[in-house]
């Protein structure tokens, strides 16, 4: 029961991890990031291989923020470009397994969840700790200002969206033994993550202490986002 | 006033000529579905709001008025009547608590909320279980019916739109869409024009919905989609914004999804993507365009 | 040198900058002045490459075409951008840290101790201001860009940023637009750029602030 709500809390709070990140880094709503995790768990039942899944995530975040650096000019753009991208992993994913709309595997790692959103926080929260956190509050706070003081803020921005990609694939993979998997399967997980995300930013916190933030909430609202997910 | 008369005259023949064969006269009524939902996506556009969520303002009365048709009609009369009151409500809300940007992000977001916590609406009615993934199932009329009702109902619409473009209201809300400080600034009601674009938007939307139901004699939480969702804003895109442009746009839309459909489940889904990843590139080339066609138009 | 050649900017269709040459030297300072709208601020985004332009800006020798602002940066450019920009959610210490030492902006203007843990977003435009050029100027600037930084300043702080722009003069170039104490501010100044329209209409080699001043009283009201 416990170790349940613990793995529910991990899935929730990860999600607001990636969608805040991506938002207040990288200024747009993440809509791939369902789209991500459903892929994992797909790459859970086809190759059984958390590196692979990692690695793909990684390059479609690449490629993701590549697109958004060159043809988007505004936050809106941003996210429309990437809810495109959610639609495309979905609609791949089904044209490409479509003999049966649900997936099931034969293990379960969904407790690695935990780990993993334990670990993901650990880094975000020593990076803003860190020499590099000023920085990094810098990007969130103002982009243009924080290039006219040396930073390389698309570089910043690509890395936060491979590594985001990358830890919503891996997260699916994990989950995977816990669902029923479908190309909508992620959804669920994005929302509760963006209504997480979108609460703390009420608190007007930056760096460290807003993760914090994040972590606390998602932890107060693990119950209510258990019916999304 | 010519143009007008000569786009209707357009929509009217194509809704003679594809009442001819049934296959046609049933796509006739799904394209003319998908053109009201485009057609109450410009409404809101015009006063400045662009919404991503649209399918709850087209699904939701539906949704609730099937639920209710597992007791009676006249509950599903009456839970079609709150749904479109609490729709109006929400998205009127959404539009005085945000600004622009946020409205985007918060009818998606709402959408996809209502779209993943849809299926959770089960309850038993006769010792069966209804609702979920499946839905519920919503009355039909005859086809020859439908037809002449969605042919009206398009007409009815698309005519509402321009007379309204072409008057004082719709002068104030393109004078919202453009700049709302300044709006306020020369003495418009910003809180009555937005109410009046989110309610000319709703009463289209409301109307396309309860024809869907008509339709397929059946509702399920996919009415709630994110691909519904998004295609009014496709729509649009490819018709420049213009608003006969993005009717014959739905028009082609829904012809080449069962096209693409039939030849592989799921590809349309992915134009659809690849028209949404493009749409930035899209977009300036829609904005000149659409602001020429508006001229001509005009 | 920082050079700025032939500089072209327009904004949706419309000209802004046309056909703009500039330059300023180590150990130099050179005053930017002109009426609203005139391509003043532009100019200097053009330099730090964070609006689109055409034609060539180097740095001692170094065509810089295509490079990011945070590269410019690097090379020493650095630009105090106008109307006050700080980082409003971070503390002043935090705003100025990101370019140098805390201690040493209070060394300038004492009064930051006070403000150090206050968030930037809810100081006074003169504080922002003090903010503002303090981060500039404590990254060791070579070539120091200065958009208004004189605005709703006491006439106390203006004199401490007046007598630290002499300062840093000895080792970097200079470039400052300004409405506000051109007086004052032309007296450490080399050269003096008018600008009109989008284009350098006037430049004026500056022997005495008196004369650049009467030679300037030609084209504006002081």
């Amino acid at each position: 029961m416990a170790l349940n709500f613990l793995v529910s809390f991990f899935s929730i709070a990860l999600m607001a991890l990636l969608v805040s990140t991506n938002f207040r880094i990288g200024k747009f709503l993440n809509l791939s990031l369902g789209g991500l995790f459903a892929a994992g768990g797909y790459i859970a039942y086809f190759t059984p291989n958390p590196v692979f899944a990692a690695l793909s995530g990684l390059l479609f975040g690449t490629l993701l923020s590549l697109a958004i650096s060159k043809i988007c000019r505004s936050v809106i753009e941003a996210t429309v470009l990437s809810l495109g991208a959610g639609i495309l992993i979905e609609r791949g994913l089904e044209i490409v397994h479509r003999s049966s709309y649900y997936y099931f595997v034969d293990f379960d790692y969904s407790t690695y969840v935990i780990l993993l959103g334990a670990v993901s926080y650990l880094f975000v929260l020593g990076i803003y700790l860190s020499p590099l956190g000023l920085k990094m509050k810098f990007v969130e706070e103002d982009h243009e200002l924080a290039e006219l003081y040396g930073i390389n803020t698309g570089m910043i921005f690509t890395v936060t969206t491979s590594l985001a990609s990358a830890c919503a694939v891996l997260a699916g993979f994990l989950s995977s033994g816990s669902l029923a998997i479908s190309p909508t399967t992620g959804f669920g997980y994005l929302i509760s993550g963006i209504i997480v995300s979108a609460l703390t930013a009420q608190l007007r916190q930056v760096g460290a202490v807003h993760y914090l933030a994040l972590l606390a909430i998602s932890f107060a609202a693990a119950r209510f986002m258990e019916v999304l997910i | 006033m010519k143009r007008i008369v000569a786009e209707t005259a357009v929509m009217l023949s194509l809704a003679v000529i594809m009442s001819l064969s049934p296959y046609y006269s049933w796509l006739f009524v799904l394209m003319s579905i998908y053109s009201l939902l485009t057609l109450s996506w410009l409404f809101m556009r015009k006063a400045g709001r662009i919404s991503m969520g649209h399918s709850f303002l087209f699904g939701f009365p539906v949704f609730l008025a099937s639920a209710g048709y597992s007791f009676s009609s006249e509950v599903s009369i009456q839970l079609f009547i709150a749904g479109c009151a609490l729709s109006f409500v929400i998205f009127y809300i959404f539009a005085e608590m945000t600004g622009r940007t946020a409205f985007v992000f918060l009818t998606l977001v709402f959408s996809i909320f209502v779209w993943v916590s849809s299926p959770k609406l089960v309850f038993e009615k006769g010792g069966y279980l209804t609702g979920g993934e499946v839905g519920f199932s919503f009355p039909t009329i005859s086809q020859k019916e439908l037809h002449i009702l969605t042919g009206g109902t398009l007409t009815l619409f698309y005519l509402i739109y321009r007379i309204i473009g072409e008057s004082r209201a719709g002068y104030f809300m393109r004078a919202v869409g453009d700049d709302e400080t300044a709006s306020k600034a020369v003495g418009i009601d910003l809180r009555k024009i937005k109410a009046l674009s989110i309610l000319l938007s709703g009463m289209t939307a409301w109307s396309a919905g309860i024809i869907y139901g008509l339709e397929f004699g059946h509702i399920s939480p996919e009415i709630f989609s994110v691909e519904i969702s998004v295609f009014p804003f496709i729509a649009s895109l490819i018709g420049a914004g213009n608003p006969f442009a993005s009717v014959l746009s739905s028009f082609g839309l829904v012809y080449l999804s069962k096209i693409l459909n039939s030849m592989y489940p799921g590809l349309m889904g992915i134009v659809y993507a690849a028209i949404l990843i493009l749409s930035p590139k899209i977009g300036w080339w829609v904005y000149v365009k659409g602001k020429r066609l508006d001229e001509k138009a005009g | 040198m920082l050079m700025a050649e032939n500089i072209g900017v327009a904004f949706n269709g419309l000209q802004v900058l046309r056909g703009v040459t500039f330059s300023v030297e180590r150990g130099t300072a050179v005053l930017v002045v002109g009426p609203n709208g005139s391509g003043k601020s532009t100019l200097f985004r053009a330099v730090m490459g964070t609006v689109k332009y055409r034609g060539k800006v180097s740095v001692d020798g170094k065509v810089i075409e295509g490079m990011p602002p945070h590269r410019r940066f690097r090379l020493g450019i650095v630009l105090a951008p106008e109307k006050m920009r700080v980082a409003e959610n971070l503390t002043v210490r935090e705003n100025i840290e990101i370019s140098g030492r805390f201690r040493d902006a209070v060394r300038i203007f004492p009064e930051l101790e006070h403000l150090k843990n206050r968030k930037a977003g809810v100081l006074s435009g003169g504080e922002r201001q003090i903010v503002v050029f303090s981060r500039a100027v404590l990254s060791d600037p070579s070539y120091l860009l200065l958009d208004e930084p004189f605005q709703a300043l006491s006439d106390e702080n203006v004199e401490r940023m007046i007598s630290e722009i002499e300062r840093r003069k000895r080792r970097a170039g200079i470039a400052i637009i300004s409405h506000d104490r051109i007086e004052d501010v032309v007296e450490i100044c080399d050269t003096l750029y008018f600008m009109l329209s989008g284009r350098v209409r006037r430049v004026i080699e500056i022997e005495s602030a008196e004369q650049a001043i009467k030679k300037l009283e030609k084209y504006m009201i002081l």
